[in-house]
């Protein structure tokens, strides 16, 4: 099962390895932020079938949802 | 055929023998030196950090007269000292502070050829010590426009036929597909599209892809002069915020010899975000 956080679309891939928040092997591309500091962010998370559910999948799909509605809080509040 | 100034450019076997001493001073110029210079970096070389040192902490511009002055300093370098400069990004931020160094007057400094990419593909030491560095009292030139386009001067050079304008954007950013390459995402314009009349030569059009050193002279004047863009003629470079350009500023006017280039540091987060100007896509 692959989750794909299109906002990370066009990301070259940088590297193939866990990430340690979920314990999922994940592609990882690097974003550069204001200072110009490199940091590797996961594009899309490959779910052991025989490890976890679709449930999970989802759980963490919510999570990333909700942390981008945060964010798109923070400069377009909807009041 | 050699380059127009041969004299600005060192192999890594050179600097590899010819360290830093009391007249050569070896600095690394990085845009992210987390992953570079904190990670290893050639010995007895210095940081220069793109965004710390040589931009304005609070207005968009380049650092003035006094701070560069004092960025000297701090790195050992008196206004006689040989200065090596190389760095990652295939030397984009190398080449910018090159442009600055001569902005300000500094006429011995050299760019190491290949940056990190050349010293690491050779499997070169680095090292995470860094060097114990006696301030000097550096006095500065005062500031060479000739080298830099500024908005007002690119304004003006839209319909003139002896002033030519080299964007060296990737053709995604020079057609407006994109404003920014997905890595970058706080670089963004609210236009894409490229300055009206401007021809795109992407910077690494200049350089050999294994290594990231520059092209021969020979294949670089053809890559420029099939384009129009020729020595006879102003030549403005710009890309999104400057450092690019400088690279290509760099092979212009030093290993073609152009004698009137000019950086457009403003470049297209600047003139893409301007209230009607002129874009082409």
């Amino acid at each position: 099962m692959i989750l794909h956080d299109m906002t990370k679309r066009g990301l070259e891939i940088k590297e193939h390895s866990i990430d340690e928040k979920v314990g999922v092997m994940a592609d990882k591309g690097m974003i550069h932020d204001m200072d110009g500091i490199g940091h590797l962010v996961p594009i899309r998370w490959y779910y052991d079938k025989t490890r976890h559910d679709p449930a999970d999948v989802t759980r963490h799909a919510d999570d990333i949802e909700q942390r981008y509605t945060k964010l798109r809080e923070l400069t377009c509040p909807d009041d | 055929m050699s380059y127009a100034h041969p004299e600005v450019l060192v192999s890594t076997q050179w600097v590899h023998d010819n360290p830093p001493d009391k007249t050569r001073c070896l600095v690394e110029v990085d845009y992210d030196p987390v992953n570079g210079y904190e990670k290893g970096h050639i010995k007895n070389s210095t940081l220069i950090w793109w965004k710390r040192d040589v931009n304005d902490p609070v207005t968009r511009d380049i650092i003035d007269k006094k701070a560069f002055e004092n960025l000297m300093s701090r790195n050992g370098i008196s206004a006689d000292s040989e200065v090596i400069l190389y760095g990652d990004f295939n030397n984009w931020f190398a080449a910018f502070v090159f442009w600055i160094f001569k902005y300000y007057g500094h006429h011995n400094v050299r760019i190491m050829n290949g940056g990190r990419k050349k010293w690491e593909l050779e499997n070169r030491e680095y090292t995470t010590e860094e060097p114990q560095v006696q301030p000097t009292s550096y006095k500065a030139q005062p500031p060479d426009e000739g080298l830099r386009a500024y908005l007002f001067d690119v304004g003006r050079a839209l319909d003139k036929e002896d002033t030519v304008m080299v964007d060296v954007r990737s053709p995604a950013e020079f057609t407006g597909q994109i404003t920014a390459p997905p890595e970058y995402p706080m670089e963004h314009a609210q236009r894409g599209g490229h300055i009206p009349g401007a021809n795109n030569i992407p910077w690494l059009t200049a350089v050999n892809d294994e290594d990231g050193t520059f092209k021969g002279v020979d294949e670089l004047r053809a890559n420029y002069e099939s384009k129009g863009v020729t020595s006879d003629k102003d030549v403005i470079c710009y890309c999104r915020i400057g450092e690019r350009s400088s690279h290509s500023w760099f092979v212009l006017k030093y290993l073609l010899g152009y004698p009137r280039v000019r950086n457009y540091d403003g470049s297209w987060t600047e003139w893409g975000n301007m209230i009607g100007r002129p874009v082409e896509k």
